[in-house]
């Protein structure tokens, strides 16, 4: 059992002017706040991305020419958004080698009080006969086809619409139709939308109340058969039909990070004049403690103390510094990171919410990031205050 | 062999482009167990010369052998050790650290040993400061002390690794008669029970003539009295 030792005579030099210290420790919490906060926040996008992507289990989407933003709008945060092409191009897409299923969908956007009595959300309309993307969703939830006259709709809008347990009925572009389930949370965009087959396309046209046109669709999924690179096709596509533009698996939100580029670049410069600037205050308060006890460790060398001693009893009181404002500040950014999460619209729309896993991992980065920091703040005072004769520094008042 | 043999040893600090000698061409011998007293004017190189004798400054030339070590070529590892191990320091300078009671200011030499503060050794503090008469004073801080109460802390702690080499700097400067006595009378009984070396600097002639062996220093240059 330790009754006095050099770690228990590091907390007590801990109290020392305990205002400086504090405020070490804040500028230090500050700086991994905010780091804690960034890595969370492109961690979770990227993330969301990635689920979203697998979800929808596509190899490459096949949008109108220059709606590639529109359809990741919708298809990665919930945006509604509609755009159109003509259905005749199936068929070409389908003539382009590598091809192996092809599926298509149909986007309409409601307006509250005009068309539909439900909230704002897409309505899909989707092909059942060649789907791939929607069916295993239903199949979780439904376990079997949609009907005609029938909704599911995604697990964000359940609650706006009210149906769960019972069965209700809602008007879409003068259409009744049945809602008859709910389907589990998928981490997608379409989280929020409204599913219907689209044997009712023909019903929903006549209605006139959207604005679709006879013969539209308005993306296609595809997988390629295997042996084919995905983007190899997908240029091929490109370059054959000119109404289209391609997004190929990989690039599936490649449009969204572009955006957040500038965001990212911010965040970025934020964290590394954060950085210096906590490592100059470190730097000058641990020069201010070196000289306030010169004198101390003259004596403690005089007293027997090697150089790793002085180390280890001037670290100690360093990382713990570190350690606390660190811990502070991976508190604060994860707080923060929840929080704002509510008032960013990009995060708000995302379903992904990062894991414990993942949290604890920016956290250690943050731990580390802080208490180091602090340490390379303090390296240049401990070298100057080993190096110093004892006696000069004894005899000092 | 003697237990010190000083060969020649010479302190030059420069202030400025003047040249001061604090110590010059000195060679001595000591004995283990001797008892040594230095007096001197101020400023004639008591403390420096003490000081490298305890191996916290290194002469400009010459050699300080101990125990058949020259300890003025040791590196800085193993000098740190033969302080830990070997010496006690009572400096002519307030030393205590503010932050620690009295009983850890007595303890800090400890620390520095491989084994760290036992149980034995918390026993061994308060003996010790029993014998300066501050048992009363365990957990008071420095700054609550007198200055000749702070004073009989260090004395207290330059035993607590029991030292075979006892270095004294104006030990008793701020004490009163009775209270040097009794430390006069601490230092005698280690002297002669536990076979400490001691050299000691006085400006107090009484006290000086107790020793072994007398000395007296003027410009950096000692002689035996
Ligand atoms: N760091 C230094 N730089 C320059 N000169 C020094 C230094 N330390 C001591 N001296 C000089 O060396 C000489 C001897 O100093 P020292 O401290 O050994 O004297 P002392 O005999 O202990 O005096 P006192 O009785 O006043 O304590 C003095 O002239 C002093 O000015
Ligand atoms: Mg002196």
């Amino acid at each position: 059992m330790a009754h006095f030792s050099l770690s228990i005579f590091a907390f007590k030099n801990l109290r020392r002017k305990p205002l400086r210290t504090a405020i070490l420790s804040l500028s230090i919490a500050l700086l991994v706040a905010v780091t804690v906060f960034s890595i969370s926040f492109v961690t979770r996008i990227n993330a969301s991305i990635n689920k979203a992507t697998e979800r929808l289990g596509a190899d490459i989407l096949i949008v109108p020419a220059g709606s590639r933003g529109a359809a990741e709008d919708v298809l990665l945060e919930s945006k509604s958004k509609s755009f159109f092409m003509d259905k005749s191009l199936i068929d070409k897409v389908k003539e382009i080698k590598g091809i192996d299923v092809l599926t298509y969908q149909t986007y309409l956007v409601t307006l509250t009080g005009k068309c539909c009595d439900v909230p704002d959300a897409v309505i899909v309309a989707f092909d059942q006969d060649t789907d791939f993307i929607i069916a295993p969703w239903l199949k979780e939830k439904l376990k079997r086809k949609l009907k005609k006259g029938e909704a599911v709709v995604g697990s964000e809008s359940a609650f706006n619409i009210d149906v769960g347990l019972m069965e209700v009925d809602s008007v879409l572009f003068g259409n009744v139709f049945k809602m008859v389930g709910v389907l589990d949370k998928t981490g997608t965009g379409l989280d929020t939308a409204i599913f219907v087959s689209d044997e009712n396309m023909p019903d929903i046209i006549k209605s006139g109340q959207s604005e679709i046109k006879p013969n539209q669709i308005s993306l296609m999924f595809a997988k390629v058969k295997s042996g084919y690179d995905s983007s190899k096709v997908a240029g091929k596509i490109e370059d054959s039909i000119i109404e289209v533009d391609t997004i190929a698996r990989k690039d599936i939100g490649k449009a969204m990070i572009d955006a957040l580029k500038d965001i990212n670049r911010i965040f970025l410069i934020t964290i590394t004049l954060a950085c210096i600037l906590s490592t100059f205050l470190a730097w000058s308060v641990f020069s201010a403690i070196a000289n306030e006890r010169a004198k101390e460790v003259g004596i403690m060398r005089a007293l027997g103390a090697k150089e790793s001693h002085i180390t280890k009893l001037f670290l100690t009181e360093v990382v713990i510094i570190g350690a606390i404002g660190s811990l502070a500040g991976v508190a604060g950014g994860t707080a923060l990171s929840i929080v704002l999460a509510k008032g960013f619209t990009i995060l708000k729309n995302l379903s992904v919410d990062l894991n414990i896993i993942q949290r604890s991992i920016i956290s250690v980065v943050g731990l580390c990031a802080g208490t180091g920091i602090c340490v390379s703040g303090a390296l240049f005072p401990l070298r100057r205050l080993k190096k110093m004769e004892p006696l000069s520094v004894i005899k000092e008042d | 062999m003697p237990f010190i043999k000083l060969e020649s040893v010479t302190k030059t600090y420069f202030i400025e482009e003047q040249k001061i000698d604090a110590v010059k061409n000195l060679s001595l011998d000591i004995k283990r167990g001797e008892f040594i007293s230095i007096v001197g004017h101020s400023g004639s190189g008591k403390t420096t010369l003490l000081s490298m004798l305890g191996g916290i400054a290194n002469p400009t030339s010459g050699a300080i052998i101990h125990n058949g070590v020259n300890i003025c070529s040791l590196t800085d590892e193993s000098l740190s050790e033969h302080r830990c191990q070997k010496i006690g320091f009572m400096f002519q300078f307030s030393s205590l650290l503010q932050m620690l009671t009295v009983k850890e200011n007595v303890l800090v030499p400890l620390l520095f040993k491989t084994e760290g503060v036992t149980t034995d050794d918390l026993d061994r503090a308060v003996d010790l400061l029993k014998k300066v008469g501050l048992e009363d004073k365990l957990k008071a801080f420095p700054s609550q002390l007198s200055g000749g109460q702070q004073r009989r802390v260090a004395i207290a702690r330059s035993f607590i690794n029991d030292p075979e080499l006892i270095l004294a700097d104006e030990p008793t400067g701020d004490l009163d008669e009775e209270t040097e006595a009794e430390m006069m009378g601490l230092f005698d009984s280690m002297n002669k029970e536990r076979n400490m070396t001691f050299v000691m600097v006085t400006h107090n002639s009484d006290l000086a003539n107790r020793a072994s062996r007398r000395f007296r220093m003027t410009n950096g240059i000692i002689k035996e009295l």
